[in-house]
C-alpha cells in the first residue's frame, strides 16, 4: 500500500486529509511538525510526503530543504500544500525542493492527480 | 453517494456545520470532529453531522440533484490590523494572550502592558522561554496605576488600535471589577476631551461580574468578556457534549478555521433578491459557511441561523 506522510499542524485538517486519502486507498501517517515530520521521513521511509509550509518548531520550507539535502530520503516526493494560490508561495515551495505544490482547501480530485503523478516519477 | 455541500443545502432551518465519527487506532478509539469540510467531501454511514439548529430541531428538504460546483480560487481576505495594543491591567491569562496575538499576527505587534506589577516580576514571568516563543508580537511594560488619570493620558490611548482592560489582579488590596469600571470611566473622560472626527480605539474588557459589566454601559466600552461566566457556559455544555471542547478550541484559537465577518456582496450580486439559501451555495464555493446576517452598516443586529428561504 502507497505511504503518505501528512505533515500538517492543524488538527482538523490533518484527520479530514488522512480521512480522505485513506479510503483512497492510502496508508497514511501523520507529523504535527516540520521537526517531527523529519524524523518520521527517515524511519518510516513514506512513498510521498504532502507537507503543509506554515509549520511551528521547523516551518514546512526548512523541513523540505533539509529532506532534499539528505541523500537518503531526498528521493521521496513532497508536495507543498499552503493556503493560497499565490504564485510567489509556489515559487517559494518549489525554492525550497518541493516537487510539487497545491493549494487548501484541498481540491481532492486535483490533489490525487498530482499524487499519482509524482508517485509515478 | 452524498457529499457535504449538497447536505447542507438541504437543511432548512439548519446550519451543517462539520461531520463526526469514531476512529480506532492502535486499539484506541477516538472521537474527531472536523468543521467546514470540502463540499464535495463524501457523507458516509459511520458519521454524525454537527449543526447550528434550533431546539426544535432541522427541518431538512429533498437532496439537491444539482452538482456540487467546483471550489473557487479566493484571495486571501484582508485581516483587521492591530499592530498597537494596550493592555491596562494583569492577571494569570496575560501569558495565553500573549500566545494568541502571535498565532494571530500577520504584521508586528507591539504590545504595551501596564500594571502594578514591579517590572522585575514581569520581567521574570515574560523572559525566557514566553519570550523567545513571540516572534512578531513586542511587549514593553510599565508599572503604573491604571486608573490614575495623569497615567492614562500620558499612554496617548488614541494611538493605539486596541485596548484591552483586563480583570486585574496586580494589587490585591483592589477588587478587579472596580478597577476595570473607574479604568473605563476614565477612559471614557479622555475620548470626551477629543474632538468627534478623531478616531479612537476599540476598547474590550474583562469582567468577573456580569453587573459590574452593566454598570459600564455609558463607558467607551466595544465589547466585554465575563469570563467566569463564559467558562462556566463552556463547561456545562462540555460535560454535556464532550466533542465540542475541539470545536471550541478550534474556533477561538488562532490559525485553522475562524469567524469572520464578511461584505455580502463578496459572494451574490446585490442587485436581485436572494434568499439566505443562495448564500449557502455561493459561501460553499469558496469553502465557506454562511451562518448568518447583520443587517446595515455598523449595526449589531445579528440574526444567526436564519430560515434559508
Amino acid at each position: 500500500m502507497t505511504k503518505i506522510l501528512i505533515v500538517e499542524d492543524n488538527e482538523m485538517n490533518r484527520d479530514m486529509l488522512s480521512r480522505r486519502l485513506s479510503r483512497k486507498g492510502y496508508d497514511i501517517e501523520i507529523a504535527v511538525d516540520g521537526a517531527e515530520g523529519s524524523v518520521m521521513k527517515r524511519n518510516n521511509t513514506p512513498d510521498l510526503v504532502l507537507m503543509d509550509m506554515g509549520l511551528p518548531v521547523m516551518n514546512g520550507w526548512e523541513a523540505t530543504t533539509q529532506a532534499k539535502a539528505d541523500p537518503s530520503i531526498a528521493s521521496i516526493p513532497i508536495i507543498a500544500l499552503t493556503a493560497h494560490a499565490m504564485e510567489e508561495e509556489k515559487q517559494k515551495a518549489l525554492g525550497a525542493g518541493a516537487d510539487d505544490f497545491d493549494t487548501k482547501p484541498v481540491n481532492l480530485q486535483r490533489l490525487l492527480e498530482k499524487i499519482e503523478q509524482n508517485l509515478a516519477s | 453517494m452524498r457529499f457535504f455541500g449538497q447536505v447542507a443545502q438541504a437543511f432548512k432551518n439548519s446550519i451543517l456545520l462539520g461531520v463526526s465519527w469514531v476512529e480506532e487506532k492502535n486499539g484506541i478509539e477516538r472521537r474527531i470532529a472536523v468543521l467546514n469540510p470540502e463540499p464535495d467531501y463524501e457523507l458516509f454511514d459511520d458519521e454524525e453531522l454537527i449543526i447550528l439548529t434550533r431546539q426544535e430541531g432541522p427541518e431538512i428538504s429533498e437532496l439537491p440533484q444539482t452538482e456540487i460546483e467546483p471550489l473557487m480560487e479566493v484571495a486571501p481576505h484582508e485581516r483587521p490590523v492591530f499592530n498597537r495594543v494596550l493592555i491596562l491591567g494583569w492577571n494569570a491569562s496575560i501569558v495565553d494572550i500573549l500566545g494568541e496575538f502571535e498565532g494571530h499576527a500577520v504584521q508586528d505587534v507591539i504590545v504595551t502592558i501596564v500594571s502594578s506589577h514591579p517590572e522585575e516580576y514581569v520581567e521574570r514571568l515574560l523572559g525566557g522561554n514566553i519570550a523567545s516563543d513571540l516572534n512578531q508580537v513586542r511587549v514593553t511594560y510599565q508599572n503604573a496605576d491604571t486608573a490614575n488619570r495623569a497615567v492614562l493620558k500620558n499612554l496617548e490611548i488614541p494611538s493605539y488600535v486596541d485596548v484591552i482592560v483586563l480583570a486585574d489582579e496586580s494589587n490585591p488590596a483592589y477588587d478587579p471589577d472596580s478597577r476595570t469600571s473607574l479604568t473605563l470611566l476614565m477612559i471614557r473622560e479622555l475620548k470626551e476631551a477629543l474632538n468627534e472626527n478623531e478616531e479612537f480605539p476599540s476598547v474590550t474588557a474583562e469582567f468577573y461580574d456580569q453587573d459590574t459589566r452593566a454598570l459600564c454601559i455609558d463607558t467607551p466600552l466595544t465589547d466585554a468578556v465575563i469570563s467566569p461566566e463564559f467558562v462556566s457556559m463552556q463547561l456545562t455544555q462540555l460535560a454535556r457534549q464532550p466533542i465540542l471542547a475541539s470545536i471550541y478550541k478550534e474556533l477561538l484559537s488562532a490559525g485553522g478555521i475562524e469567524i469572520a465577518l464578511r461584505p455580502v456582496h463578496l459572494y451574490v450580486p446585490l442587485e436581485q433578491e436572494i434568499a439566505f439559501s443562495d448564500l449557502i451555495v455561493a459561501t460553499q464555493q469558496a469553502n465557506e459557511i454562511a451562518l448568518g446576517i447583520m443587517m446595515g452598516e455598523g449595526s449589531k443586529e445579528l440574526t444567526l441561523n436564519p430560515h434559508n428561504d
